[in-house]
């Protein structure tokens, strides 16, 4: 029966080349010179004490030796590119060389599997943990692309007959730390935010004190809920000058066409 | 201390940390979600609410006097953007802008990354790095992917 390849055929030749040569330095000459000693001590013949030295120092080196090559081997694997890039500057014998790259190409091929296996598996173990989720900020998108943005994903929406839920916060008193930092995502709305039966895909701020956000795939009726929600919250913990409303955007009357006008037109609550 | 020294061997959560810019249980929080989540350590910093995008930007740019870039209006070469996967744009929070001769450009909201530094499209050049916002970044991102698509 024809035995089976190892996963060493895999690699280049110089690279097994350097792995038996390590091999050879880290083990079978220190074993041999291990063994050569012993021989001595057992027959009685006694070497000068500065031979043994010798013999010590040299292993030694030959050991350092071969941890160096052990270790090239081992990054050669990791910065396989750059390996790949020496591989295929290197003239050599074309038959020889096609063999040769045949060979690699098939070390890749099973490198890249077992990446994309391993990462599954990381992946599947984050997936599977359940940890407590915290809470976490929607996306932000940058004040200068909002409504290009939201425009864009509604048009998307009408092309492919889905819905997108659009959600607007608004408040009256806005601090001057909210008005100098548009990237601060004031309290009030982090208060929403950790409070909503919906999670925004992204939000955005218009303007001060007016922020919209958006999700996919969101119906009418969990809009609807949504603003209930929303307004059970708000009213427990008396907020005042704050405002939400939210709509499905094909399905509703509500459009963005406030989006492509000035943001000012559009009446909330 | 060189430049690159320092931003390799410092990381943003002990940067921010040591400056007591960010509380001791806000950051083991900040960590876990890390940890389960994966991702680079900006932009978690920024979705916990603990630090707005402004904020850190200009904390980093006052310790590092690295310059902000706006990344919104660059748009790097083809052959560039195929050097770096989109994996690791996304991990180490980074974004080629561009590349003459040896010197590339880097962009990012976290340049305390020794990985910038050590990767292997980076590692045998000299990196300039810029720093720019985390949404700016991850607006590029989406695009990219989007474009990938």
């Amino acid at each position: 029966m024809k035995k089976k390849p190892g996963p060493l055929s895999m690699l280049p030749r110089e690279i097994r080349i350097r792995l038996v040569a390590a091999f050879a330095l880290m083990a079978v000459i220190p074993l041999l010179a291990g063994l050569y000693l012993a021989t001595l001590h057992l027959t009685n013949t006694h070497l000068p004490a500065y031979w043994i030295k010798i013999i010590i120092i040299t292993l030694m080196i030959l050991i350092c030796a071969g941890f160096i090559i052990m270790r090239n081997c081992v990054w050669s694997i990791i910065d396989i590119a750059k390996t790949t890039e020496q591989l295929l500057s290197q003239p050599k014998n074309q038959n020889t060389f096609s063999d040769e790259l045949l060979r690699f190409e098939h070390l890749l091929l099973y490198l890249e599997d077992q990446i994309y296996a391993a990462k599954r598996f990381l992946n599947t173990k984050r997936k599977n943990d359940n940890l407590p989720k915290s809470f976490k900020l929607p996306t932000r998108v940058p004040s200068s692309l909002v409504k290009t943005r939201l425009l864009s994903l509604a048009k998307n929406a009408e092309l492919n007959g889905s819905l997108i839920g659009v959600f607007i916060w608004k408040s009256s008193n806005v601090s001057q730390s909210e008005t100098e930092d548009s990237t601060l995502v004031p309290q009030w709305l982090i208060a929403i935010l950790k409070n909503s039966p919906i999670v925004p895909d992204a939000i955005g701020r218009l303007k001060p004190g007016y922020w919209i956000g958006w999700a996919d795939n969101k119906s009418i009726n969990e809009m609807i809920s949504y603003i209930q929600d929303i307004k059970n919250f708000l009213d427990s913990i008396n907020a005042s000058g704050i405002s939400v409303s939210a709509f499905s955007h094909p399905s509703e009357s509500s459009d963005l066409s406030f989006l492509k006008n000035s943001v000012e037109i559009l009446e909330i609550d | 201390m060189s430049k690159s020294d320092m931003l390799i061997k410092n990381t943003l959560d002990q940067f921010l940390k040591n400056k007591k810019y960010v509380e001791e249980n806000q950051l083991k929080e900040i960590q876990r979600v890390r940890n389960n989540e994966g991702g680079g350590w900006a932009g978690h910093f920024v979705d916990s609410g603990s630090l707005s995008e402004n904020e850190l930007l200009k904390l980093i740019i006052d310790e590092t006097r690295l310059p902000y870039l706006p990344i919104l209006d660059v748009t790097p070469p083809d052959n560039l953007l195929k050097e770096f996967t989109l994996d690791f744009m996304k991990a180490f929070e980074c974004f080629p802008v561009d590349k003459i001769g040896n010197i590339l450009t880097i962009a990012t909201p976290n340049p305390f990354q020794a990985e910038l530094f050590r990767c292997r499209a980076t590692k045998d050049c000299m990196i300039k790095i810029f720093v720019c916002r985390v949404s700016e970044w991850r607006e590029k991102i989406r695009l990219i992917s989007q474009n990938n698509k």
